[in-house]
């Protein structure tokens, strides 16, 4: 496994269930990430990274409450942890350091 | 899962499959979500589509949260894992060797693409259910003919409208009860009379099958009633060829014969019944004989009755029909079958035997690949003796086989789908069901035998050595020098490539056979020349139906206009009788009347045989003075000749022709022509007699109108042809060529023998490649021998002998076994066969030879490759 690091998909998920705000589920994470990023995305995938993330520490779930939209199914509940937004600050950070140089560099 | 409609049945069994835990009813829920969001963003197909690859992600995407909670002995999660990681090793296993991997993907797709094929086929002809609701209550109602009725005694036969009314009446095993009758129907538009096949139909007919039109509504009661407006269905085809998919023709009218038909409905375009109708009417059932007989009549079964309790209803009316009308019933029968039977019969000739030849095919390319993976599994002795001394289990290494085979029999199953797609419209056309209710079409039960075929082939193909795996033979090896080879394993494989040799020799020997007899058939002497040859049909007028001598005017004067167009060697009409008469024989008491090869009887005019380029055998042929007003003259073909007069001149002799043996007319025969009958194939020397246009009888005032052109190239005289037949108002299409209805009429028999050819190309290319492999495997581990006995001069015949004998003894096994095989085929061949005579006892040594000296190649090439390598060499690389 990857450790505290994260793969780029995982990076679009963790991005993406803190773009939804609090209390999100699989469903509009796949929609966001598949029309963001503008490739075809699985629910499969998604999961998968969830997981991940999730045994990274980087997001928690708790199972909602039951909805009659769903027939009485309930939805898992993601939301990005502390660590999991501390992951993605330091990411931007490191990209904006990289970028900046670049830009300074085609100045120069 | 939760239903939401339009959610593809597989992909939910698949996900129902998927070990989830405790997760099942959220994921389950969302992807219904996902789902339900797709279908209203971009619709069902989509949606479909992308519900498969949901599913398909959550089997390879490893989910450690769902199996928290699982603690049951056997992890179904844990093996899939486990299975995922045995499939990339497999993958990169693959890949490695990818020449012969391809190879073994190959030989499995071909075969399982034949017998995919076959599948399908067989599976329209025993096992689908007709496309229809509760098929298995629809019955055909037939008549039986007397025993003593020409050409097919207790055969099913129609049935008359009176005898259908009855039956409708009386009969009370069936809820409904229908009737179809073929005809044509001539859709005059322009300046152009085309005939479309139609069916009449009772008012039954639809409800019966459950059909309902696409568009419009289908026939009610009123529609039928002497007197109501003239109303048609279009077939789907129709609808989108020739009048452009357009709703608002509905309501409009077609005219036909003087008179207009209105359009009320269009058919689903997936409804087929029992031939290429493209219009439907509604049948009059008024009056008629009880003897006329000429509906095709079927039922759907009452709740509660069965074929046999239906069955004994009518032969119980059927006898009381007998006791009211005895002579329109004398000695005839009745049978009820089950519907399947009226559709598939006459259909799929020889069906049993091409799938017996697919599975052999099939079975050609399993022993090969099932020769490879033992060759692989013997390269791969140390790999695996390492593994065991290194305390990996028999059964891993058996797994992994295992698990090889079915990724090769996966793989070859995808190519097989694909072969098997572009197949079926082919197969339609080889066994003539394309246009019926039997259409085979890839569906999910072709898809579920191909991935059940691939997979069984893949295994079994490492069942060899996964055998001698399990009995030590290939981890023993450690210890043992690497030249020494398991005994059981060359044994095997020798006796795999000998089966193959067997195989492959009954492949080739039948393509030879079917492609020899096809070529017969298609490029020898039709009996006269189909090139610048072109038809179309006169139709008479009404007037003209009840006046012979009207008739042969109006015909005669619209051939002479064709004639007369320049560029025109010859024009003539040949009357086309519905019914031919029932009694022909000579006049000679000797000869026997036999049922199965009645001769047809023609009425043509003089130019006839001039016009067909037939050539004249004996005595003359008809002139313009052979009318009404001299004796009565007639001509015959060669079989008719020999059929009636063996061996002995027909000119001059009497042959009697007529409906019944009282009203015998005594024709003169005046000449013989080749035999040049230009039906289906086994026509051409069938016995025909020819009668002159002016003194034939007439049944129905048709007849073909043939033109021949000076010049095949000459379009101008084809154009100007064109016009004058336009201008007679008599023709009812445009110029067909002969030589494309040849063509077309060939196409069968074409893929037939193009299919067999492939077959056995292939065969001989897979056990070739087979053999190759075996035999050159064994002489490679014994280089070293060779260049010893080399080197102390022993020659290179005995060398070749030693290396090779094992191989060439179990070679002429092969053959011989082979052989017997293809000599066994033979009667089944000859059934196959189009041209006269059966099989060529040449034609089967020729194809044996060629598949013994190609098996003798593949043998010998290998150990004489081995014998040219320098003996000094190979002993210093020791």
């Amino acid at each position: 496994m990857k450790g505290s690091r994260l793969g780029e998909f995982e990076e679009f998920t963790l991005l993406a269930v803190r773009a939804l705000k609090d209390a999100t589920y699989a469903v509009p994470v796949q929609a966001f990430v598949e029309r963001t990023a503008g490739r075809a995305v699985t629910m499969g995938a998604v999961y998968a990274a969830l997981d991940r993330l999730e045994a990274k520490g980087f997001v928690r779930s708790v199972l909602g409450d039951p909805t009659p939209q769903r027939g009485g199914k309930r939805k898992r509940l993601y939301e990005i942890t502390p660590a999991g937004m501390r992951t993605l600050r330091e990411l931007r950070r490191v990209r904006d350091r990289i970028w900046m140089t670049i830009e300074e560099g085609g100045r120069s | 899962v939760s239903a939401a409609p339009d959610m593809p049945r597989l992909a939910r069994l698949l996900l129902r499959l998927r070990p989830l835990g405790r997760r099942r009813p959220e994921v389950e829920a969302d992807l219904r979500d996902v789902f339900t969001a797709r279908l209203v963003a971009h619709g069902v197909r989509y949606a479909r589509r992308r519900f498969y690859g949901d599913v398909l992600s959550l089997w390879w995407h490893p989910l450690p949260s769902t199996e928290a909670s699982r603690r049951s002995r056997f992890d179904r999660a844990r093996v899939i894992d486990r299975m995922r990681h045995d499939v990339r090793d497999v993958v990169r296993g693959l890949r490695r060797n990818a020449v012969v991997s391809l190879a073994a993907i190959l030989s499995l797709g071909f075969g399982i693409g034949a017998a995919s094929t076959a599948f399908s086929v067989i599976d329209v002809f025993y096992f689908r259910p007709l496309p229809f609701p509760s098929p298995d209550r629809l019955v055909w109602i037939a008549e039986q003919t007397p025993h003593n009725f020409d050409g097919c005694p207790r055969c099913p036969f129609l049935t008359s409208p009176s005898t259908l009314a009855d039956w409708a009446k009386q009969a009370r095993s069936l809820e409904r009860i229908a009737a179809i009758q073929g005809t044509t129907f001539r859709w005059a538009h322009g300046d152009v009379v085309e005939s479309l096949q139609a069916s009449g139909v009772t008012p039954q007919f639809f409800a019966l099958l459950g059909v309902r039109p696409a568009l419009g509504r289908g026939f009610t009661p009123d529609d039928f009633l002497t007197g109501a407006a003239a109303v048609i269905l279009l077939s789907d085809d129709v609808w989108r060829t020739r009048l452009g998919a357009d709703a608002r023709v509905l309501g409009t009218r077609l005219t036909t014969e003087g008179h207009d038909v209105t359009i009320v409905g269009i058919l689903p375009r997936d409804f087929r019944f029992r031939d290429a109708s493209e219009v439907w009417l509604p049948l009059s059932m008024a009056g008629g004989s009880r003897s006329s007989r000429s509906l095709t009549a079927f039922g759907r079964l009452r709740q509660g009755f069965t074929l046999q309790s239906a069955a004994a209803e009518f032969t119980g009316l059927q006898a009381g029909l007998a006791a009211t009308y005895p002579a329109a019933y004398r000695d005839w029968g009745i049978g009820v079958q089950p519907l399947r039977a009226l559709l598939t019969s006459g259909r799929g000739k020889n069906r049993l035997t091409v799938m017996a030849l697919t599975a052999l095919v099939l079975l050609v390319g399993i022993l090969n690949v099932s020769g490879l993976m033992l060759n692989r599994a013997m390269a791969r002795r140390h790999e695996f003796a390492l593994r065991s001394a290194l305390g990996g289990s028999r059964w891993q290494i058996v797994r992994q086989l295992l698990v090889e085979g079915m990724a090769i029999g996966l793989a070859g199953g995808v190519v097989g789908m694909l072969l098997a797609f572009a197949l079926l419209p082919l197969a339609s056309v080889w066994f003539s069901i394309g246009t019926t209710a039997l259409a085979v079409e890839p569906n999910y039960r072709l898809l579920m035998f191909g991935a059940a075929v691939a997979l069984a082939a893949g295994a079994s193909t490492s069942v060899g050595p996964a055998i001698l795996t399990w009995r030590g033979e290939l981890t023993r090896a450690l210890g043992e020098g690497s030249s020494r080879t398991t005994g059981g394993a060359i044994g095997t494989r020798d006796a795999l490539a000998a089966v193959q040799i067997a195989i492959a020799l009954v492949l080739a020997t039948t393509a030879g056979l079917l492609s020899h007899d096809f070529l017969q058939v298609r490029f020898l002497d039709l009996g006269y020349d189909p090139r610048g040859l072109y038809s179309t049909t006169l139709q008479g007028t009404a007037e003209q139906a009840n006046n012979l001598a009207l008739w042969h005017a109006a015909a005669s004067a619209a051939r002479d206009r064709v004639a007369a167009v320049v560029g025109i060697a010859s024009a003539s009409v040949e009357h086309r009788s519905a019914i031919h008469p029932s009694v022909v024989r000579p006049a000679d008491a000797s000869f026997e009347p036999s049922s199965s090869d009645t001769p047809v009887v023609k009425a043509v005019d003089p130019s006839y045989f001039q016009t067909f380029g037939t050539g004249l055998l004996a005595g003359r042929t008809f002139t313009a003075t052979d009318d009404r007003r001299h004796f009565p003259v007639a001509m015959v073909n060669r079989a008719a000749a020999a059929r009636f007069w063996p061996a002995r001149d027909p000119v001059g002799r009497q042959v009697f022709v007529g409906d019944s043996p009282t009203d015998d007319e005594s024709l003169t025969i005046v000449g013989m022509v080749e035999d040049a009958e230009r039906g289906e194939e086994v026509e051409r020397h069938w016995p025909v007699v020819y009668r002159p246009f002016a003194q034939a009888p007439m049944y129905l005032p048709t007849a073909f109108l043939f033109v021949r052109v000076s010049d095949v190239q000459d379009a101008g005289a084809l154009a100007a042809v064109q016009t004058a037949i336009r201008g007679t108002g008599r023709a009812t299409g445009p110029l067909q060529s002969e030589e494309s209805n040849v063509d077309e009429r060939f196409l069968p028999s074409q893929v037939n023998a193009a299919a067999f050819d492939l077959f056995a190309v292939f065969g001989l290319f897979l056990a070739t490649i087979g053999i190759y492999a075996s035999v050159a495997y064994g002489v490679s581990r014994r280089e070293r021998e060779v260049g010893i006995r080399m080197a102390l001069g022993a020659t290179r015949r005995s060398v070749i002998g030693s290396l090779a004998g094992r191989q060439m003894r179990w070679g002429l096994g092969g053959i011989t076994a082979g052989l017997a095989g293809a000599l066994a085929l033979r009667r089944v061949l000859d059934a196959l066969l189009l041209a006269p005579g059966g099989t060529d006892p040449w034609l089967l040594a020729l194809s044996a030879c060629l598949s013994a000296a190609v098996a003798f190649v593949a043998i010998c090439l290998p150990a004489w490759r081995a014998t040219r390598v320098d003996a000094a060499m190979t002993l210093r690389a020791e």
